[in-house]
């Protein structure tokens, strides 16, 4: 009797390769989505020097003229929201370098998220519309 | 020591400190090369202009290292100057001021110089002042058996934009395989310590495109002292003649230390590179010592 109920799995486990599988077409890999924790990566390498490593102005690096880099975490108004963050750590503005020219648009998107992520009264991210494994869910619409 | 931070031999009691600097096999030809001598010497970090305790006359001590570099014999061939010319400035006309006395004062040893920008030369105005007085952001010059790269890793950010990369790419490609390369930035290209600002965000791109080469050398400043990096190929500091930094670690704000007014040339010089028998001898020249002497990363 118990030699019976051990051969089960065994038999299963033969001629599983033979269990018919339906072929599903493989969709294509989604890029990974801009996320916080990537943009503190790219922030560790890229701006803690001027922007201090809490991101409140306690730099390491003083500019060429002594001045530190503003600090990122008590940002007013729509200075704090993605897309104007998206755009200053882009284009960049005075001393601030244009990081555009050597990061992609979602490093740069993770960067905004984790730059609005410093500041207390930030709102909470919902993701990017559009973007399938992120979009908005209907009930922030 | 094989980590090869500094790796330092000084002589004590003397201002000189002797550099063994053997480069290794380039794998080349090397009973061609034997035949090739070249001289260059490497300066940096001059701020010129700087007011303040890091150093109470930064002219002084260029002029002191411009003086030891004008008695050397052989006479160098050529100049190499990783940036930092000036002192940054607001003023534009202070800037002007500031290049055209640099440049008549090493244009007065009447050896040919090539200069990198610094942050300081470019502060203000992305480098348009540096490029009129000094010469161009990037550029390529052969100098004898030497082929000399200057890049810009500084005027917009610590990075080198893509159309810079692009360039230097092509321009490398068109060597042969056994050119002797000398690749000059103010900030290291190798991430040397990111919290002070002591690297190149993309600075890998180079060293890719660097790869099939054997006789290269990468040459900056920035930091302030010796320092001696196999990454990719070997990687050297120019000694400053402003003022000395501490060596990387602690997580503190970065800043000098204030030079006494009893020794104000401590840890300045300059390094001197002699392209002899197919490799590379550099000694480091110091006006005084430096305080830390082996630096452990
Ligand atoms: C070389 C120093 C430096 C580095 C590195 C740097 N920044 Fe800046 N940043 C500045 C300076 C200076 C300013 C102020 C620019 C101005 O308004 O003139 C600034 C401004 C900003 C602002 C706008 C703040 C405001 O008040 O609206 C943001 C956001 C910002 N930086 C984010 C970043 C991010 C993200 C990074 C890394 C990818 C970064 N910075 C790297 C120097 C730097």
């Amino acid at each position: 009797m118990m030699r019976s109920w051990a051969m089960w799995p065994l038999l299963v486990l033969l001629f599983w390769p033979l269990h018919p599988s339906p072929r599903k077409p493989v969709p294509a890999p989604l890029p990974p989505p801009p996320t916080v924790q990537e943009g503190a990566r790219l922030y560790h390498r890229a701006c803690l020097s001027c922007h201090g490593p809490r991101g409140n102005g306690e730099a390491f690096v003083l500019m060429p003229n002594g001045q530190a880099a503003p600090r990122l975490d008590q940002l007013q108004g729509t200075a704090k929201t993605v897309p104007h963050l998206m755009q200053v750590i882009g284009e960049g503005r005075g001393l601030m370098p244009a990081w555009r020219t050597v990061m992609t648009p979602r490093e740069i998107q993770s960067l905004a998220l984790y730059v609005a992520s410093l500041n207390p009264a930030s709102p909470a991210w919902h993701g990017w519309a559009g973007h399938p494994r992120h979009s908005t869910p209907a009930s922030f619409r | 020591m094989g980590t090869g931070w500094t790796r330092r031999e000084l002589m004590r009691g003397s201002a000189v400190a002797l550099f063994a600097g053997f480069m290794g096999p380039w794998g080349i030809s090397r009973r061609a090369r034997a035949a090739e001598r070249f001289r260059a010497v490497h300066l940096s970090d001059f701020h010129w202009g700087y007011r303040g305790p890091w150093n109470r006359h930064p002219e002084a001590s260029l002029r002191a290292v411009l003086e030891r570099v004008r008695g050397l014999s052989p006479r160098p061939d050529l100049m190499l100057v990783t940036g930092d010319l000036i002192q940054a400035t607001p003023e534009s006309s202070q800037r002007r001021e500031r290049f055209q006395q640099v440049k008549s004062l090493l244009d007065s040893l009447a050896i040919p110089w090539v200069a990198v920008p610094g942050e300081h030369d470019t502060f203000g105005d992305g480098g348009a002042m540096f490029e009129e007085l000094i010469g161009p952001r990037y550029y390529h010059r052969t100098v004898g058996p030497i082929h000399i790269f200057g890049l810009d890793n500084v005027s917009r950010g610590p990075l080198l934009e893509p159309r810079q990369v692009s360039w230097f790419r092509r321009e490398i490609q068109a060597l042969s395989r056994d050119s002797i390369i000398l690749v000059l930035t103010h900030a290291p290209l190798f991430s040397l310590f990111i919290p002070w600002n002591w690297y190149t965000y993309n600075g890998t791109a180079i060293y890719h495109i660097m790869r099939p080469y054997a006789a290269k050398q990468f040459l900056f400043g920035h930091i302030h002292q010796a320092c001696d990096r196999e990454y990719e190929g070997m990687n050297r500091s120019g000694l400053p003649t402003a003022w000395p930094l501490p060596e990387p670690g602690p997580l503190v704000r970065l800043e000098p230390w204030p030079q006494g007014a009893t020794h104000p040339e401590m840890g300045l010089g300059f390094r001197v590179l002699d392209w002899q028998g197919g490799r590379f001898e550099e000694p480091l020249v110091y006006l005084e010592p430096p305080v830390v002497q082996e630096v452990t990363p």
